[in-house]
């Protein structure tokens, strides 16, 4: 195997990707339980359902401003990173219309097109948990300070609020799999766990386009 | 159980406040000192230390005298709290009181913005009117002592307890008294808005002159949790499970995919 290696993922980013995720997993975590009487028991891993609600909403804080010190911090990093999931090639829509050949022979997919960086479904979880995010994060501040606002507006943000944990959760589920456990990717896991480097060989065939730019 | 209430009846109500008083003092909550602000309510609004209070509204025209309003938990028989309640802290009792256990409160404040009034008011966990139920399920149906303590405290006999439907009947009585001695706009109410309220209140002029909302809507809008957002968060999130999964079991995607 080629042990040429090739630098994915910066040190700041692998840092803050782990610390997000923990957060969000406690948060859906809590959420669901606060939520779904019927998974009020889930609470109980914090000791109460009092405390898994203090913890939601106290951490909802620390979910928030991580992001907002990375960014501000590595803003050149996240303006490549912005830049990137930004720009949808053809080459995007072919990807996203035969879903990467991850469900081949369902959907079928012989000829997979050449990515860059980030593939085309990588692209569209970024944009799903930028906007997510940020709409979690308003919707929660609108729900910390419920006594300040009309209740049926509360109570909009409320459904907004639920509705983007829970997607944002099935899509964080998607994402796991296909890093970490799916045969043919889940070299990324180890990527973003390890030293962020990555197989030249894997870069070659999954990242294409990347690998021109860099050799150029 | 037959559904009890409380009656208010604003035109014998002094504005004493004896009823804010002893609410304090039976529920053991605390007095806060407050700034005066040209009105005499006070404090000036609910709070996580006052389940309730009296309202007093100037009325110059046509009768030079104060509007008072007994503001607190209105117990409604459809109580939106209780629907959106995630931790079962509120319930509605047999007998039509809404009431709480506070060990169970988790402070999230659903109920503060389903309630069509904003009563529920929440420090470390929630506090309002519960209609003394401590004092109320203590005695039986026939034990007058066993009655909330405010209209215990009354002195002017503007407070009466007991049953719902016998309430209602006095109430319409009443109102027709004072029509009347002139008030053409005398009114019960809380008889029938929020599937009937358990405090009703007997009002020499229109809701809005005491600050109440005429026609207080149940919020709807919640229906949508328990009817889309509960099933819909469990699909997303299964569905994305199961989909993994089903996706390893079949061995789908082997030709490699580009992560």
């Amino acid at each position: 195997m080629a042990a040429n290696k090739i630098e994915k993922h910066k040190k700041n980013t692998r840092i803050f990707h782990w610390l997000h995720l923990i957060t969000f997993i406690i948060m859906l975590w809590t959420g669901f339980s606060l939520f779904y009487p019927w998974t009020n028991v889930l609470g109980m891993t914090f000791g109460s359902l009092r405390n898994a609600a203090f913890i939601h909403k106290y951490l909802g804080w620390f979910y928030v401003i991580l992001p907002i010190i990375y960014v501000s911090w590595n803003f050149k990093l996240f303006s490549n990173f912005f830049k990137t999931i930004s720009t949808f090639t053809p080459e995007d829509k072919k990807w996203l219309s035969i879903l990467g050949g991850y469900l081949h022979p369902i959907i079928k997919a012989d000829e997979v097109p050449p990515q860059g960086k980030y593939n085309a479904g990588q692209k569209l979880l970024g944009w799903i948990i930028i906007v997510f995010s940020i709409l979690l994060g308003l919707t929660g501040l609108i729900m910390f300070y419920y006594a300040s606002f009309p209740g049926l507006l509360v109570r909009i943000a409320i459904m907004i609020h639920v509705f983007c944990g829970t997607f944002l959760g099935a899509a964080v589920i998607v994402h796991f799999y296909l890093a970490a456990i799916n045969p043919t990717s889940n070299k990324e896991l180890g990527t973003m766990l390890g030293s962020g480097m990555i197989d030249e060989d894997y870069v070659k065939h999954h990242n294409a386009l990347w690998y021109e730019e860099l050799k150029k | 159980m037959e559904r009890v209430a409380y009656m208010y009846d604003s035109s014998k109500c002094m504005g004493c406040r004896g009823c804010q008083s002893i609410c304090k003092e039976w529920n053991d909550q605390e007095t806060v000192p407050t700034t005066f602000k040209g009105v005499y309510t006070n404090p000036p609004s609910l709070n996580p230390d006052t389940r309730m209070i009296i309202k007093f509204y100037d009325n110059f025209t046509p009768d030079p005298n104060f509007n008072f309003l007994k503001y607190q938990c209105f117990h409604c028989g459809d109580p939106a709290c209780v629907k959106v309640c995630p931790s079962g802290a509120l319930f509605q009792a047999e007998n039509g009181i809404v009431a709480f256990d506070e060990n169970k409160c988790i402070a999230c404040g659903y109920c503060h913005s389903a309630c069509p009034f904003g009563i529920p008011q929440i420090g470390k966990v929630i506090n309002k009117c519960d209609m003394c139920y401590s004092r109320v399920m203590e005695g039986s149906e026939s034990d007058k002592t066993s009655i909330p303590a405010c209209v215990k405290s009354c002195p002017a006999g503007a407070l009466t307890f007991g049953k719902r439907s016998d309430l209602v009947e006095q109430g319409k009585k009443r109102v027709e008294v004072l029509k009347k001695k002139g008030y053409t706009e005398a009114n019960l109410y809380g008889e029938n808005i929020l599937g009937g309220l358990g405090v009703l209140a007997i009002l020499k002029y229109s809701p809005e002159k005491y600050g109440l909302p005429k026609e207080p809507v149940f919020p709807n809008d919640i229906g949508l949790w328990k009817g889309i957002l509960h099933p819909l968060g469990v699909i997303m999130l299964g569905g994305a499970a199961g989909l993994v999964v089903l996706h390893r079991a079949l061995n789908l995607g082997k030709k490699g995919g580009e992560q």
